[in-house]
């Protein structure tokens, strides 16, 4: 995994750039990674799955269910509010988190929804994400084993877990993550070689194919921005005439 | 992406034939077969089979939903001839696979006398 771009644990060095597109709006977010405020220190054993079943220990996922939607809450107790029940909700303007969740054993099939409530996980224009434990219903659209996330400010995952054997299991979670101090990428013709890949940065999709109030709030309230668009090739003179218009709120 | 689990079993010491109940550390609760997800492949090794003289059998249904009770047949053996153990060659698993879900395995006993016997089972799960 080691690059130009990722360290050997898979986290973007610093200096380095992340594009985030957004599909859901036609979108990019490029971040520039000023520093890393956990560098060397990125590993958390999170413990059991934060989800008791009644009757079982928590972090037990039942045979042949799937669990209702969970929040990774804080096992520390020192944070408060919103990030008691989800340690990766924040509001910080400069700060992404980039995670790695490793959701042992690997015999899950692992959905999430982008915000709380909004299911994402399509095929085409089809919801493909069920709670059911349906061999024909759920079989397509999730994820396995460990789930590359890079949580943005101002709204809440929420994450599902299938357990389609017929084994009660246990389960243990490692967490690897960088807490990034991003900036905006602010120069267009910089922000445009990265869109054509003539720069390198590392490309990171938010899957999100619907629009969602949180997201129009993190840009419009937070970011102060317009979207930046996905631009095509042959439009870099669009992109040099647009971008400065659409950043020049920018907080970040 | 996969998973290596170890399950344990053993006889009950009171009857001839029966099926193990298998435990591992990531099982809450025991179970008498193993059902993957659609999808997956499991290879299986019998690692160590030790005890009472024992002949055990990897058994392999297509429909594990069968009412009352599904068709098994034998996809694999293992006969530890005398009181002792039984260590098994790891390079070479059985592999079964889940095609619609509904596939399953399990094993069996079958003792002359019956008698305390114990299974050591790795399966590699995985999806491909």
């Amino acid at each position: 995994m080691t690059d130009r771009i990722l360290d050997e644990k898979g986290f973007v060095r610093e200096g380095e750039h992340i594009i985030i597109p957004i599909p859901a709006y036609n979108a990019v977010l490029p971040f520039r990674v000023r520093s890393i405020a956990n560098k060397g220190t990125e590993f958390f054993n999170y413990g059991p799955v934060p989800y008791t079943f009644s009757g079982y220990p928590e972090g037990v996922i039942t045979a042949r269910s799937t669990t209702p939607g969970f929040k990774w809450k804080d096992r520390t107790e020192r944070l408060v509010a919103e990030q008691a029940a989800d340690m990766f909700y924040f509001t910080v303007p400069n700060k992404l988190i980039h995670a790695y969740i490793d959701i042992r054993p690997h015999l899950f099939r692992i959905y999430r929804e982008i915000p709380t409530g909004t299911k994402q996980t399509r095929y085409l224009d089809m919801v493909t994400f069920t709670t059911e434990v349906d061999e024909t219903a759920s079989i397509f659209g999730y994820t396995v084993g460990v789930v590359e996330h890079i949580f943005l400010p101002n709204f809440h995952v929420d994450w599902f877990l299938q357990n389609a054997t017929n084994m009660d299991l246990r389960t243990n979670v490692m967490i690897k993550y960088a807490e990034y101090e991003v900036e905006l990428v602010k120069d267009p013709a910089l922000i445009f070689s990265m869109l054509m890949r003539q720069v390198p940065a590392y490309w990171w999709t938010l899957p999100a194919v619907t629009r969602f109030n949180e997201m129009d709030r993190l840009l419009s309230e937070i970011y102060k921005i317009t979207p930046i668009p996905h631009y095509r090739q042959g439009e870099k003179e669009k992109a040099l005439r647009e971008i400065p218009d659409l950043i020049k709120g920018a907080t970040i | 992406m996969s998973e290596t689990v170890f399950f344990y079993g053993e006889t009950d010491g009171k009857t001839a034939t029966g099926v193990f109940p298998l435990d591992s550390d990531i099982l809450y609760s025991t179970v008498n077969f193993i059902r993957p997800d659609k999808g997956m492949k499991c290879e299986v090794y019998v690692v160590k089979v030790s005890g009472a003289p024992v002949t055990v059998f990897l058994e392999q249904t297509e429909d594990v939903t069968v009412s009352p009770s599904p068709s098994y047949k034998a996809v694999g053996s293992w006969y530890l001839a005398s009181a002792g153990e039984l260590h098994e060659d790891e390079r070479r698993p059985i592999v079964l696979r889940s095609r619609d879900g509904k596939q399953a395995f399990r094993f069996t006993w079958s003792q002359t006398t019956p008698d305390k016997s114990y299974i050591l089972v790795k399966v590699e799960f995985s999806y491909e």
